[in-house]
């Protein structure tokens, strides 16, 4: 994940830290480890396609 | 088979590192996305079972409706495009009882930097809370998740100069909520000391 770069514009020190800022907050969350409901669901559709393919129902 | 776009988009995106193996299920990549999409829909909600909800919600969709997405295009884009209207639907329903999001309730935090200058990050945090989720998202989306303005654009449905304006805007707007007079340099030591040199400088004094 890079930011994108500032668009070039010296006034803005709050503007850079802002963005440290926006990309730490967005980094805490990315960093977290997935809720088991969230993997078990990709799991779950996985399965039912597989096995509605099976059948064709 | 003449010629690949190569250059589709910069970012580094994993959909368009594997955009050669047009074999590859897009349902596949999915797994891979879990994080991206929990930070953005963080963003949103600003709250973990709330985002967790929304996440499950945009992979449903994205799931049963996977063959929409058009293979070797921006995968990321299409599922935060998901995931955010998604929430604005639901949201939208939310703010018949919930009158003016942005206004009354946002009013009246002002935070100072600490005294080493620097925001404190739970502050920062504060204020971006008081947010409107428009402002967060575009925020988050070109400040934070890496993507372009025009990736942006994207994802929101917008064009890019709404994007540019939107997200100027939000940095007002948060700056205000810090109490950041628009252009005042505050990060870097907004005590007593600094701004009578702040003044000598010519910045405002006021």
């Amino acid at each position: 994940m890079y930011a994108g770069m500032p668009d070039s514009n010296p006034k803005s020190k709050v503007r850079h830290q802002i963005d440290e800022n926006l990309k730490r907050i967005y980094d805490e969350t990315l960093k977290e480890e997935i809720p088991d409901r969230l993997t078990q669901l990709l799991e779950q559709l996985r399965k039912k396609a597989t096995d509605d393919s099976g059948k064709a129902s | 088979m003449a010629s690949e776009p190569r250059a589709a988009t910069d970012a580094a995106d994993p959909a368009v590192l594997s955009a050669d193996a047009t074999e590859e299920n897009p349902r596949d990549q999915l797994v891979g996305y879990l994080p991206s999409l929990r930070a953005f829909a963080m963003s949103l909600t600003r709250n973990r079972s709330a985002a967790d909800d929304l996440v499950q919600d945009t992979i449903v969709k994205a799931w049963s409706n996977i063959e929409k997405y058009a293979i070797g295009t921006n995968l990321q884009a299409w599922l935060f495009t998901i995931l955010r209207n998604t929430y604005y639907s639901s949201l939208r329903r939310t703010r018949r009882e919930v009158a003016d999001p942005e206004g009354i309730h946002a009013q009246g935090l002002y935070v100072r930097p600490d005294h080493d200058g620097r925001l404190a990050y739970r502050d920062f945090q504060r204020a971006f809370d008081q947010l409107s989720p428009e402002h967060r998202e575009v925020l988050t989306l070109v400040g934070a998740s890496g993507f372009s303005c025009e990736e942006a654009a994207l994802t929101m449905g917008v064009a890019v100069g709404t994007v540019k304006s939107r997200a100027s805007r939000a940095r007002k707007r948060l700056s205000e909520l810090m109490g950041l007079a628009e252009g005042e340099d505050a990060f870097s030591g907004v005590d007593q000391a600094s701004m009578a040199v702040m003044g000598r400088s010519g910045m405002q004094a006021a």
